[in-house]
């Protein structure tokens, strides 16, 4: 009867369960594995038969076939190097496992010929897979044992070498699991990225900034280079709330696959993303022959800093329509479609014209070189982008360097209570989101409702404007989140006036028409 | 007397002649219909009266006429003029009583015209006021301030509807409900530049769009040059407020300048690269405009103003535009909140938020 040992896929950003079935059958010396492997699994046949005679084993002189079940989901990498070979030691009778329930420990890892065992990408949505699904114990390679420990009530057998799992398996080596230095939970290591102290002479502009994280709306800063727009960008995740533990494994197994976790340590700051404009469509959704994900998904939670909007290549910019939507891509392969989610806060900087400067006399540009350059950003975007404001250049009343007025501590106080009543108001209607800016049409005529005197005055811009009516809905959202800013329970006129303000570039594209 | 369009559209559209033998053509025949009938050879003679000339030159002259006129027809024509009637397009020929003194004052004048709207009596004096695409609010300021006084003395504004001046000459005309009427390079299918579609259907509600160009034909480089000739030719005084020295504005100016026409610059600063241009037409015969109304704020102590704030508001925009924080600096005790101030000049279309993170008064410094 044939060998199967626990193992571990990865399928998208998740893992999924996976069987190792080794059979050592009557037929000529041969090895077959089958289960829709790529070159890297079939190439295990070899390195199994190197390490076989490494470790002083014998390989079977018979027809070994491999199964890797469920057998119609692609497989690629070299993590079930470890249990394909297990699994031909213990069918080929040259391993004995004596410890109680060994079928029930699971294994993961590439192998070396010398014997050792090497670390991969993916291996934490592979622990918190098992952990869902009650395994006690998962073997992985040192190598990214720290990583796969960060998962709570899952033991971790770290391994250096084939024989130390050998031994493991048969009772003659105790290994106690794996802990890490890291605790899942801990606070956010403080920033050191600087506070928005370091920024004079915007004091305008910090409700908005506070607005845009606090209801996650999306964010553009036009203004003449040298302004400090790319600063102010560069300082957001300074007012970023945490995340929870559930987002944190979120966002730390997308890295995993990634292969972007830095020292195998959990992602406990929201990350950010500046990709350079000068990148593919492919970089920002995901793609490649392996549908690997893209910056919208690294993203995920956190804040797609895109610097220089306008140089960006028509077709990228573009292609984050529906990512912008809905929240998640889905890439489709030869090889396979994976659905990667991207929820991520979408910040982005440019110069209101060619040469940067207009609106300055400094400018040269015609009307006609400044709406081209405009209409880079097609409407499709631009409507998509909650907020648009004008960064103006800073007059220093006298040549001494000065300090700004709003610290990144209490921009950051305000996001938290702004984020706190939208989750307590989400809560308490039973709503599976979080933020102002998720909300649906329902949502908004539930939770936003406007007085007559607002209504009025939203009609006249909107007419004026001649707003989309997802424009509209943006608006009212934002509304929504100046007035929890401000802690009031209804949206107030005051709150509607700074949600008008907020669209600056639509609004002169259209006086100029 | 029979109707002559179809055979002026013709004889404006026939190629392979210059304006002056069909000019010529005209003198000695008296009607395009004639012309359309006469046979080769008299048209090879009248043509050639002066070229005593023998030689391969004349001969071969002699054949491309003859070919020509042997194909001639009325096909493309027909065409214009069909699509002349289906959009309501009228023409200018030059037995047209409107017409007629422009095209006899010019030898370079196009045999034919058209355009959309109405045209004002020839007694009504026709100025010209044109300059950059890019103006500046100095720019800006002067337009607006002329083309009012100009209206309110009954004159007819008439530009070229690019962007920059030339928009903002018609807008206050048709703010002043005056006449105004624009002379664009391509047919009467489009607006040009495309965004200016609307502006353009206001213009012919009151006043006219004019061109010598075809329904169809696009706007290409060389047809600014013979619109901006129009322009020249049409006018009888023409103001230049902002050019640089290499412009479309330039060549207007120079040509109307040729015609003999009053030409007019709005002098500036000579550090003002903007104004290069225009300072450089005062040397070569322009006058200066002048106007001393400017000098004590402009058209803005004329804004209605719905509120005391406003006023107030207003008062130090005038001199600078500013941010809103600057704003509440300077104007500390206003009774609404600045926001509900701005809000409502914003909606009243009295103040515009520009890409400076400022506050500017609209089409004001």
């Amino acid at each position: 009867m044939a060998t199967v040992i626990r193992s571990l896929g990865i399928n998208g950003i998740e893992g999924y369960p996976l069987a190792v079935e080794v059979a050592i059958i009557a037929g000529l010396q041969a090895t077959t594995i089958v289960g829709l492997g790529d070159a890297a699994v079939k190439e295990a046949k070899d390195r199994m038969e190197a390490c076989t005679e490494e470790l002083s084993f014998a390989y079977p002189s018979k027809k070994v076939v491999v199964n890797l079940s469920p057998s119609d989901i692609p497989k690629r990498g070299a993590y079930l190097d470890l249990p394909m070979l297990i699994g031909l030691l213990v069918e080929s009778k040259q391993v004995r496992p004596r410890i109680e329930d060994w079928q029930e420990i699971a294994c993961v890892g590439g192998i070396s010929t010398t014997g050792a065992l090497v670390g991969f990408n993916g291996v934490l949505p592979m622990a918190i897979q098992a952990h869902r699904m009650g395994w006690k114990k998962l073997i992985v390679p040192l190598d990214c044992a720290n990583e796969a420990s960060l998962v709570k009530g899952l033991d971790i057998i770290a391994c250096e070498t084939i024989t130390q799992v050998i031994q493991f398996l048969e009772g003659r080596l105790h290994l106690s699991p794996h802990k890490t230095d890291q605790d899942p939970i801990l606070r956010e290591r403080t920033s050191k990225e600087g506070d928005f102290l370091d920024v004079v002479g915007h004091d305008d502009i910090m409700p908005y900034l506070a607005a845009a994280v606090a209801g996650n709306h999306n964010l553009l800063l036009v203004g003449i280079p040298g302004a400090g727009k790319t600063l102010m960008a560069r300082l957001l995740p300074t007012i970023l709330p945490p995340m929870n533990e559930q987002e944190i494994l979120e966002v730390s197994s997308i890295y995993s696959i990634a292969g972007e976790l830095d020292g195998h340590e959990l992602k406990t700051n929201r990350p950010f993303r500046c990709p350079h404009y000068n990148m593919s469509s492919h970089a920002l959704i995901g793609g490649g022959p392996q549908a690997k994900p893209g910056e919208v998904t690294l993203a995920h939670r956190g804040i797609l800093f895109l610097d220089e909007l306008p140089e960006f290549g028509r077709k990228t910019l573009e292609s984050l329509r529906l990512p912008l939507e809905d929240k998640r891509v889905t890439i489709s392969r030869v090889n396979q479609t994976n659905r990667y989610p991207s929820d991520f806060m979408l910040v982005a900087a440019m110069n209101p014209c060619p040469c940067g400067y207009a609106g300055t006399s400094r400018c040269e540009c015609t009307p006609y070189a400044i709406r081209t350059y405009r209409q880079r950003i097609s409407g499709p975007i631009l409507d998509r982008i909650d907020m648009q404001k004008y960064v103006g250049r800073v007059e220093f009343k006298d040549g001494h360097l000065m300090k700004g007025n709003t610290s990144s501590k209490d921009l950051r106080n305000s996001v938290m209570e702004a984020r706190e009543r939208q989750k307590y108001r989400f809560q308490k209607g039973e709503e599976h989101i979080t933020t102002n800016s998720q909300m649906n049409s329902s949502q908004l005529r539930k939770y936003c409702t406007l007085d007559d005197d607002c209504a009025s005055l939203l009609q006249r811009t909107y007419e004026r404007d001649q707003l989309s009516v997802r424009a509209r809905y943006k608006t009212i959202k934002l509304a929504r989140t100046f007035a929890d800013i401000q802690g009031s329970a209804s949206i107030e006129r005051a709150h509607l006036i700074h949600a008008l303000f907020s669209r600056d570039l639509e609004k002169e594209i259209s006086h100029h028409a | 007397m029979h109707d002559q369009t179809i055979y002026w559209i013709w004889l404006n559209e026939m190629r392979g002649i210059t304006l002056r033998e069909k000019r010529k053509l005209l003198s000695s025949l008296s009607s395009p219909q004639n012309i359309y009938h006469a046979s080769p050879s008299t048209i090879i003679d009248i043509l050639e009266t002066k070229q005593g000339r023998a030689g391969s030159v004349a001969e071969s002259k002699r054949e491309s006429y003859g070919s020509l006129w042997s194909s001639r027809n009325l096909a493309n024509a027909e065409a214009i003029l069909a699509n002349n009637e289906q959009h309501s397009i009228h023409l200018l020929s030059p037995d047209h009583q409107r017409y007629q003194p422009i095209y006899a004052a010019d030898t370079k004048a196009p045999l034919v015209l058209y355009y959309k709207g109405r045209l004002s009596p020839p007694e009504t004096p026709v100025i010209g006021v044109i300059g950059s695409r890019a103006s500046t609010s100095y720019g800006n300021l002067v337009t607006k301030a002329a083309v009012a006084t100009l209206v309110e003395k009954g004159n007819t504004v008439a530009s070229g509807l690019s962007f920059g001046i030339d928009a903002l000459a018609h807008q206050t005309t048709l703010e002043n409900h005056g006449i105004t009427y624009a002379f664009i390079p391509c047919g009467l299918h489009k607006a040009q530049p495309a965004s200016h579609t609307e502006l353009m259907e206001q213009i012919a509600d009151t006043g006219a769009v004019i061109t010598p160009y075809a329904y169809g034909k696009e706007a290409l480089p060389f047809r600014f040059i013979g619109r901006n000739d129009v322009l020249a030719t049409w006018c009888d005084t023409l103001l230049v407020v902002e050019a640089r020295k290499r412009s479309g504005s330039m060549h207007t100016a120079r040509s109307a300048l040729k015609k003999g026409k009053r030409v007019l610059a709005v002098p500036n600063s000579l550090l003002e690269p903007k104004s290069s241009g225009t300072n450089l037409l005062l040397t070569e015969g322009a006058k200066a405009y002048y106007d001393d109304q400017l000098q004590f704020g402009g058209c803005y102590s004329s804004i209605p103003t719905s509120h005391p704030d406003e006023e107030d508001v207003i008062g130090v925009l005038n001199e600078n535009p500013l941010t809103t924080s600057e704003i509440v600096d300077m104007v500390p005790d206003l009774s609404l909140s600045v926001m509900e101030c701005l809000t409502d000049m914003e909606l009243s279309g009295k103040i515009v938020f520009r890409s400076d993170g400022r506050w500017h008064l609209v089409g004001g410094l």
